[in-house]
């Protein structure tokens, strides 16, 4: 036998974690107190380490979805304005802004987040949230990553060229999957 | 993830656990390397610190305060080590520190003598400054050449900051213009405490909630951790009469603290140690499998990169969310202020 079940499977699970974080496919949620006077959250504090990036945050406070926003785009002296939140943006990988800044620590944000997808534990288990039209990228990825660490380039490298067609594939389904769907009370 | 779990997964991947043709210490300078290569050129890592609106006075009671106040523009929280060149210096931060004995912390508290801030050093870790503020406010970058028409002596003028300027007084150093007066509003020290700010009660501050004045600080609750979240609390910078910068900088030492990137882009350093290790001349070197993974540590960087800049409020206000398309015509519209549309020209 070339290659044992556990090096297919770390092989497959490097695969499976190099798709959820080209395409984004798995959403998660978190909720986040509001705390007073708080403008920047740290998410390392509340999400898990198969954390990728915030997609979408809502408020319990408001019951509506924050609008991403880009700091450039606030005034001069955004930082002093304060009442309930109705904007969020990003700084760096990990903290969240918040526009205004609460005055008090009521409520909190569900932030929406895409991360890892769980791994496959053992040769029955299933990951439903992956089509299976797409499952032979897994078994492209995990070719090409043993023929590599056998040092065969060529044929390595020919896996990932497969596997990339397939990852492009699917990462393009899931990013224009929502515009497809129409669903009537869609938000603007 | 640690260094040593970056080298174990290269190794791992080269299939040479054994160390036959590259041993850790090279990979982990690899490691380093592609870890500052990551958060350099992706900015991913964002950080506050302060340039204290205080006027350094000098006469430096203790080595410790001469580093604080000279290598930490603002820094709440370092952990750096501190060379000591007297004997009591160490002791400095196990002691009781007597009122009036001068603040252990920095010297800029011991003594507000007046006077104008031209601006601070950045950390050497400083890859880019994305915002400065003054008193919450936003200032506009500016650059020496326009200021020099706006104001031809605007290096001596004083006044409430309006810009702020970056370069021209070396790499690392952020000039503010007009200066501010020094006057922004520190606690001060009352009774005996020890030499980690660990309780503070001017009357016009926030009671930082110890029992006591024991303990070491622990941090507030709208307070951002500069410097952190690891180490140990320096002191509380106020935002009013302050100067504060959002940088992007380094990651701190792989062999201390964990790589401060998500975990799920700790593959590409990993990438990057590979390609450096199968680029390197001698056996096992594959230049095309190091240009493969050269190739992925740039995908990496692409894909983080396009996640910090892409903003978009589009559907459900969802970052990266398609473009709305009311395919059912189901969307209300209210009435116009303006009445009914008229065509142009009756």
């Amino acid at each position: 036998m070339r290659w044992s079940d556990s090096a297919l499977y770390a092989a497959m699970n490097e695969g499976l974690d190099e798709l959820s974080e080209a395409s984004s496919f798995r959403e998660q949620t978190v909720s986040i107190p509001i705390i007073a006077d708080r403008t920047f959250y740290d998410l390392r504090s509340y999400v898990p380490d198969d954390f990728i990036s915030v997609r979408a945050a809502w408020s319990s406070v408001r019951n509506t979805w924050l609008d991403p926003i880009t700091e450039n785009s606030l005034y001069d002296r955004w930082e002093e304005a304060v009442g309930d939140p109705y904007s969020f943006f990003t700084r760096g990988w990990n903290w969240l802004g918040i526009f205004p800044r609460a005055t008090g620590s009521v409520g909190y944000l569900r932030i929406y987040f895409s991360c890892l997808a769980p791994q496959f534990t053992h040769g029955q288990a299933v990951l439903s949230d992956l089509p299976d039209s797409f499952v032979p990228a897994l078994e492209d990825y995990g070719l090409y990553d043993l023929q590599a660490q056998d040092g065969e380039t060529d044929k390595a490298l020919r896996y990932w060229k497969d596997f990339s067609a397939r990852q492009k594939s699917f990462t393009d389904f899931v990013a224009t999957r929502t515009r497809t769907t129409g669903f009537i009370g869609g938000a603007r | 993830m640690l260094l040593n779990e970056v080298v174990t997964a290269a190794l791992k991947r080269l299939d040479d656990e054994a160390e036959d043709y590259w041993h850790r210490g090279e990979l982990e300078a690899y490691v380093r390397d592609g870890y500052d290569q990551f958060a350099r050129r992706t900015k991913c890592i964002f950080d506050l610190i302060v340039i204290e609106n205080v006027y350094p006075t000098g006469g430096y009671g203790s080595d410790l305060q001469r580093y604080l106040s000279e290598h930490s523009p603002g820094m709440e929280i370092h952990d750096r080590r501190i060379l000591f060149t007297q004997a009591d210096g160490r002791d400095r931060t196990r002691d009781p520190i007597a009122v009036g004995d001068g603040v252990a912390i920095t010297a800029t508290v011991a003594s507000q003598a007046g006077g104008a801030v031209p601006g601070g050093f950045l950390p050497d870790s400083v890859v880019d400054v994305l915002r400065v503020s003054w008193h919450r406010r936003t200032l506009v970058q500016e650059t020496p050449q326009s200021l020099r028409r706006k104001d031809p002596i605007y290096e001596i003028k004083q006044g409430d900051p309006q810009a702020w300027l970056w370069g021209e007084d070396g790499l690392l150093f952020v000039r503010i213009w007009p200066m501010p007066a020094g006057d922004a509003p520190y606690d001060t020290f009352s009774g005996d405490v020890w030499g980690d700010e660990s309780y503070c009660d001017d009357g016009a501050t926030v009671d930082l909630g110890t029992d006591g004045v024991w303990g070491i600080l622990s941090g507030a609750s709208d307070e951002f951790p500069s410097g952190g979240p690891w180490g140990t609390a320096g002191r509380l910078h106020p935002d009013l009469k302050n100067i504060r910068l959002e940088v992007a900088r380094l990651g701190r030492d792989p062999a201390s603290y964990d790589l401060e990137i998500p975990r799920s882009f700790c593959k590409y350093i990993t990438f990057w140690t590979i390609a450096k290790a199968l680029q390197r001349e001698g056996p096992g070197q594959d230049l095309k499998l190091a240009q493969h993974f050269f190739d992925r540590f740039e995908y990496g960087i692409a894909r983080m990169t396009a996640r910090l800049q892409r903003i978009q409020p589009e559907r459900r206000g969802e970052i990266g969310g398609g473009r709305d398309v009311d395919r059912f015509h189901l969307k209300i519209t209210l009435p116009s202020y303006w009445g009914t549309p008229q065509r142009f020209g009756g």
